[in-house]
């Protein structure tokens, strides 16, 4: 049953003292290569592929509530155990291990709540467990 | 309830508290309604008319941002807005109190005053403005 993302966590495994209010995960955008293998001999009026031997784990995007009080993110961090776990029933989670490649920090105005914007890059593949 | 903590805050004041009816009536200024039998000149009424509480991925946050309107009332049009001055004179931008955030104008009746045609003196006059203002609540605790 699909359900709102209320819920959902996003935690580092070594950073741990880094845990902000978080509006939302996005991700991840895997990709895959595909390579061409038609030739000029090729019928049927379409291009034919084989998936490339690896895939691209992508990137999370986390948006969260900027408070100083949480410190500063840890954008020069080494490679860490990072998972997100979703709000289901089983509370299925997908661990990969990973470190930012990105923040974009709060835009500080009147009237609004400041938030910020986290970008995680996959380092390697990504165990999901329902 | 932070329309109650603003007009705690205007009754704390003494220019805005003694300038109420001048005085006769302290304080004068009331959260949502005026008393039945009030016999003020003027007075000021404070109400809360929307509020946005603010939620993360965790929940509920612990900081709201709620619309408060300011009434101000007057036996004429010039007092009315010149006692709502006193009051964005205090509150405006940042109370100094420690459960708010931001205290900021964002609308309301606050057209220029002009006395009712033919100088009648028969009317109450409002001075009407909207504060959005952003402020910190306890984070709820009775959930599983």
């Amino acid at each position: 049953m699909p359900k709102t993302g209320l819920g959902t966590t996003l935690g580092f495994g070594t950073t741990v003292a880094w845990s902000p209010d978080y509006l939302s995960v996005a991700g991840p955008n895997v990709s895959r290569g595909a390579l061409q293998t038609s030739h000029l001999g090729t019928s049927g009026g379409y291009h034919t592929f084989d998936p490339n031997d690896l895939a691209d784990g992508g990137e999370y995007t986390a948006e969260f509530f900027w408070d100083e009080a949480d410190g500063f993110p840890p954008v020069i961090a080494a490679k860490e155990t990072i998972t997100v776990t979703n709000n289901d029933t089983g509370a299925a989670t997908e661990a990969f291990s990973g470190f930012v490649t990105g923040f974009d920090g709060p835009t500080r105005t009147i009237g609004s709540l400041k938030m910020a914007t986290l970008t995680i890059k996959v380092a390697g593949a990504i165990t999901f467990t329902a | 309830m932070i329309h109650k903590t603003l007009r705690d805050i205007l009754r704390g004041t003494a220019a805005i508290r003694d300038r109420v009816d001048n005085g006769a009536n302290s304080p004068g200024i009331y959260a949502d309604n005026a008393p039945r039998n009030n016999t003020c000149k003027e007075y000021i009424v404070l109400s809360d008319v929307s509020a946005n509480h603010s939620y993360s991925l965790s929940g509920e946050i612990g900081i709201r941002e709620t619309i408060v309107q300011c009434d101000c009332y007057a036996e004429t049009p010039e007092r009315a807005y010149t006692l709502f001055e006193l009051i964005r004179d205090r509150i405006s931008g940042n109370p100094g109190h420690a459960d708010i955030d931001s205290c900021l104008i964002i609308g309301g009746l606050g057209a220029d005053p002009t006395p009712a045609k033919g100088g009648q003196n028969t009317w109450v006059y409002r001075y009407s403005k909207d504060f959005q203002v952003f402020h910190f609540e306890t984070i709820p605790s009775l959930g599983v």
